[in-house]
């Protein structure tokens, strides 16, 4: 429709549009901007062209903390989306979900801080939970530091990660399950299909979409992985838990380098949108191709 | 079954419980039921903790910012969705920008403005940015259920003479109630949790809201086991209780924005 | 018509948000507050500092007094560089001694306080003595604060009575102490290296003994490499006490006040920690006893094997600001006899003449006098020195004392870093 007067859109854009320039979109351009420049936060700027860019790719902790950051999508791949599948499967095949909707729901409302403490004391090598319940089931050699030793702790990280999330793709999966016209179900039923040939053959096709997006979810969601990582470990034990904006954090707000800190997470953004797009191109393609 | 659903409760179960034992009786007996049941801890975790002072600066925060989403992000949407004007295609598409760029894109950046405009270190730090990054989901969504609504109840409003403030305040409004929940209970997660920018813009211990002022409570009294736990369940319990009432509301706003 | 209104509401809405913002940016310093910046003061002390604020208020209409306090990590990295730079930058601040306030007299934000003290009288609390230490090139550049000792070896006193332990002086009865405990399968050593300082300092200390404080401090001026061969010599010292099973094996997992808690419920016998342990023991554990020997003695190191590891600290006035003599006022307020003694009794001495009468407990004293017989005092390497090159060092010693890499690995790695630096 045309607006009863010319000025009445830009009026109803404005205040969203100017919190959202300020805060976000102008930061974005200055990012760019200062990863070009050394600087320290306080005296002028020093322009350094692609210094900080070449500095970033000879940075040993920076490039293992994408791989870090990998191990965790990986793992969290798994515990959080499979998990999330199979646990909407098991849920919408009972009569009363609400239950244990709510159950394994409520960790992914928690602040994550509050998980992270809670962990960290679970974990506790001479304290916590874990290690005393192996220790009275004679399992002593399964004790570990567990966020401590740097073979257990990123996996330690995604497992409490999957505790949280493996109920929010539940929820998104279920949800998707409802959507399924229930004719179908039913039929399926009736020609004697178990639940689990149900999940396989019906559900998990009819929700492709949805399973594309999660998994994509799951991906920008573990890249930019902060709260978790930095309660629990902080990049600890000698920079084995470092992920990329943990170290992001450090460089801009302890070591004080913007110039760096800026062009590092310029670089973060790059790989978030571009495989972002690069993964909507080939699911488009890929959709095109399937029929049904 | 049960089983699971019980594994994913023993752990918040246990914390609750344990913040009624003593300290050594956690140490030693951690799988233990409590044997004095102290309640007095919560009130003690309370006050030494100032958790009302931080639960205070959560609600301010999440409180305008979501106001702020609803209002401006409901009178954009209604503009971007039915009124035509020039630049609308492109001021969606730098608002759809705001979706896919992460935090990580421009915190760095925002936090030298922000100490330019010498915001840091007060609410409004938090404010401006939230309600930054919960705009263009709201848009998105808001601009959905609108698209839902029948052209004609608009069309009809237009000539019966109504200006489009009026249409916006008097027709659309209303009709979006259900919208405005799912994004208010979206933008209220967000922001209740939000964790780094908290962490780095607000140092002042007065104005820290829940999660970074629970995390400086954990590292001074990291070894008083039972005030940390019983701060833990302080903050979890409400939170619980609203989600058990309004479950069905929060569930459709996360899946909502997720598929989105 | 409505329409209008809404209209009319909306706008002011929108102005007052930018009134905020702006109105939010705090008022220019030709006011009458006085900023002080310091660490979280804890709720021990910070009541005295209230009652003092108080007081000062009471005597100086118009007046009032701001204490901006944040956690200790943050105040020493990037917390107070961006408090002074910011607007409303603190009058007085919290500092350490050494690199760091030499930086801050180089930037123009610790000015020369020797006359302002003699004028107020401030300089007239202080002990004799106390000010040594605390002048950077010269002038006198902070009020005093405490003298710490930042590295002792606390023991169990029970525990080494038990297994008929004597406090061991040199490196080799350590030694010797170290394998009884073991095979009474106790740690011998509890350290919580979590945040990377508290085996820094320890190590640092074994660092400078073996090496020698002229070529710590080179070192760790980045005048001569981390990876030199007395480094390497020194930290293997460290890392084979871990090697030998005398250390805990969460020592990189656990934080500095749950190494404190395992050493007070008697799962260690020593804990290398500073002074600061006294506070946390009459708080934690009041039935605790424990005592201290300074670092042992290690045979063929270069350095004085009596040495101390210690750190002064004081508040720094800021060298823009226009209320120094407001500064010293609300010191003296702080420091008067009473509020002295209160915070003495939190746990934290200062180095006024007011206490010298009063009683302190005994390991307080013994404190005392182990830094007033010091002649050789340690700087530790992230208050004494740069912090880019303090954590390389530091990282290397977690390293080291982990297991992870050998000493010549670490050390390596660490010099790998400081290059890099600019």
């Amino acid at each position: 429709m045309k607006p009863t007067a010319r000025w009445i859109p830009y009026f109803l854009v404005a205040p969203a549009f100017a919190i959202f320039s300020l805060a976000i979109l102008g930061p974005i351009i200055a990012t760019f901007g200062l990863s070009l420049t050394d600087w320290d936060g306080f005296s002028t700027p020093s322009f350094v062209g692609f210094e900080n860019f070449v500095r970033a790719f000879n940075d040993k902790i920076y490039m293992n903390s994408y791989w870090h950051a990998g191990i965790y999508i990986a793992a969290t791949l798994v515990l959080e989306v499979v998990v999330g599948l199979l646990l909407a499967g098991l849920v919408s095949s009972k009569r009363n979900t609400t239950f244990y909707r709510v159950a394994f729901f409520t960790p992914v409302m928690l602040p994550l801080v509050v998980i992270s403490v809670l962990w960290t004391f679970l974990l506790n090598p001479d304290l916590g939970i874990l290690n005393r319940i192996l220790g009275n089931l004679g399992l002593e050699s399964w004790q570990h530091i567990w966020l401590g030793d740097q073979s257990t702790a990123l996996l330690s990280i995604s497992v409490i990660s999957g505790w949280i999330f493996a109920g929010f793709y539940m929820a998104i999966f279920y949800a998707g399950f409802q959507r399924i016209p229930s004719t179908i179900i039913e039929s399926a039923r009736l020609d004697g299909a178990s639940e689990w040939q149900l999940l396989r053959g019906i559900k998990i096709p009819m929700i492709k979409n949805l399973t594309e997006v999660a998994i994509l979810l799951c991906f920008t969601g573990g890249i930019q992985v902060f709260d978790l990582v930095y309660v629990l470990t902080n990049g600890g034990p000698y920079d084995t838990t470092q992920v990329p904006t943990t170290y992001l954090v450090r460089v801009v707000f302890r070591d004080q380098q913007m110039g760096y800190g800026s062009a590092l997470a310029v670089i973060l953004t790059l790989v978030v949108v571009g495989v972002g797009l690069i993964y909507n191109k080939v699911r488009t393609k890929a959709d095109a191709v399937v029929e049904y | 079954m049960a089983m699971y659903s019980l594994i994913y409760f023993v752990p918040l179960l246990w914390m609750a419980l344990s913040a009624l034992k003593s300290n050594e009786e956690i140490a030693l007996n951690p799988l233990s039921l409590p044997t004095t049941w102290d309640f007095g801890v919560f009130a003690e975790a309370f006050t030494a903790g100032s958790l009302g002072k931080y639960a205070i600066n959560s609600a301010i925060v999440t409180g305008t910012c979501t106001s702020a989403v609803l209002l401006f992000g409901s009178m954009a949407a209604f503009a971007f969705t039915r009124l035509q004007f020039k630049f609308s295609k492109q001021l969606m598409a730098l608002i759809t920008l705001g979706l896919i760029l992460p935090l990580q894109s421009y915190f760095i950046a925002q936090n030298a403005l922000f100490d330019t405009l010498g915001i840091k270190d007060t609410r409004m730090a938090l404010i401006l940015p939230y309600t930054a990054m919960g705009l263009p989901l709201a848009i998105w969504l808001f601009r959905a259920y609108i698209q839902n609504l029948p052209k004609e109840l608009f069309e009809a409003a237009r000539v019966d003479g109504a200006g489009d403030l009026r249409v916006y305040q008097s027709i659309l409004l209303p009709m979006l109630k259900p919208g405005i929940a799912t994004v208010a209970v979206f933008t209220v997660l967000s922001a209740w949790n939000e964790f780094l920018l908290a962490l780095v813009y607000i140092q002042n211990d007065d104005l820290k809201t829940i999660p970074t002022g629970l995390l400086t409570f954990s590292t001074r009294y990291s070894t008083n086991y039972h005030l940390l736990f019983a701060a833990l369940t302080i903050v979890t319990v409400p939170m619980i209780i609203v989600y058990v009432i309004f479950n069905r509301k929060v569930i459709e706003g996360l899946t909502e924005g997720a598929v989105k | 018509m409505f329409a209008r209104k809404k209209q009319i509401a909306v706008l002011a809405v929108a102005l007052l948000g930018l009134a905020i913002i702006t109105g939010c940016s705090k008022g220019d310093s030709a006011d009458k507050v006085l900023r002080i910046a310091t660490p979280s003061l804890g709720d021990k002390e910070l009541p005295v500092w209230e009652a003092a604020k108080a007081s000062y208020e009471a005597a100086h209409e118009g007046w009032t007094v701001e204490f901006i306090q944040q956690d200790d990590d943050l105040y020493s990295t990037v917390g107070l560089p961006t408090l002074l730079n910011g607007k409303n930058s603190p009058d007085a601040y919290f500092e350490w001694a050494g690199a760091r306030l030499d930086q801050r007299v180089a930037e123009g934000y610790a000015a020369d306080i020797s006359g302002d003290m003699e004028s107020s009288g401030l300089k007239d609390l202080f002990n004799e003595g106390a000010f040594a230490g605390y002048d950077s090139g010269g002038a006198l550049s902070m009020i005093p604060r405490t003298r710490d000792v930042t590295n002792v070896l606390w023991y169990n006193v029970d525990m080494l009575t038990k297994y008929g332990v004597t406090a061991p002086k040199t490196w080799d009865e350590l030694n010797a102490a170290c394998a009884k405990f073991k095979a009474a399968k106790i740690n011998c050593f509890v350290q919580g290296n979590k945040d990377l300082w508290t085996v820094g300092n320890w190590g640092g200390h074994i660092l400078s003994r073996v090496a020698g404080e002229a070529l710590y401090a080179e070192i760790l001026q980045k005048s001569k490499p981390m990876n030199s061969p007395e480094f390497v010599e020194g930290l293997t010292v460290l890392a084979d006490l871990a090697k030998n099973g005398y250390v805990n094996e969460s020592v990189n997992s656990i934080a500095d006040n749950e190494a404190a808690s395992l050493f007070f419920q008697g799962k260690a016998a020593m804990h290398p920690i500073g002074s600061w342990l006294i506070g946390t023991q009459q708080a934690e554990a009041p039935k605790f006893k424990m005592d201290f020997i300074n670092l042992p003695a290690i045979s063929g190191g270069a350095g004085d094997q009596n040495s101390i590891m210690a750190v002064y600290t004081g508040y720094a006035v800021n060298a823009k600001s226009s209320k120094k003599a407001e500064v010293m006022e609300f010191f003296k307020e702080l420091y008067n006899a009473e509020n002295a003694q209160k915070i003495a009794d939190s746990g934290t001495v200062l180095l006024l003449k007011s206490l010298a009468s009063g009683t302190l407990d005994p390991l307080t004293s013994k404190i005392n006098a182990l830094l007033d017989g010091a002649t050789v005092v340690v700087a530790p390497p992230d208050t004494g020195f740069a912090l880019p090159v303090a954590d390389a060092l530091n990282a290397a010693q977690a390293e080291a004392i982990g297991g992870k890499s050998s000493p010549q690995a670490a050390l390596d790695a660490a010099q790998e870093k400081v290059a890099a630096l600019k």
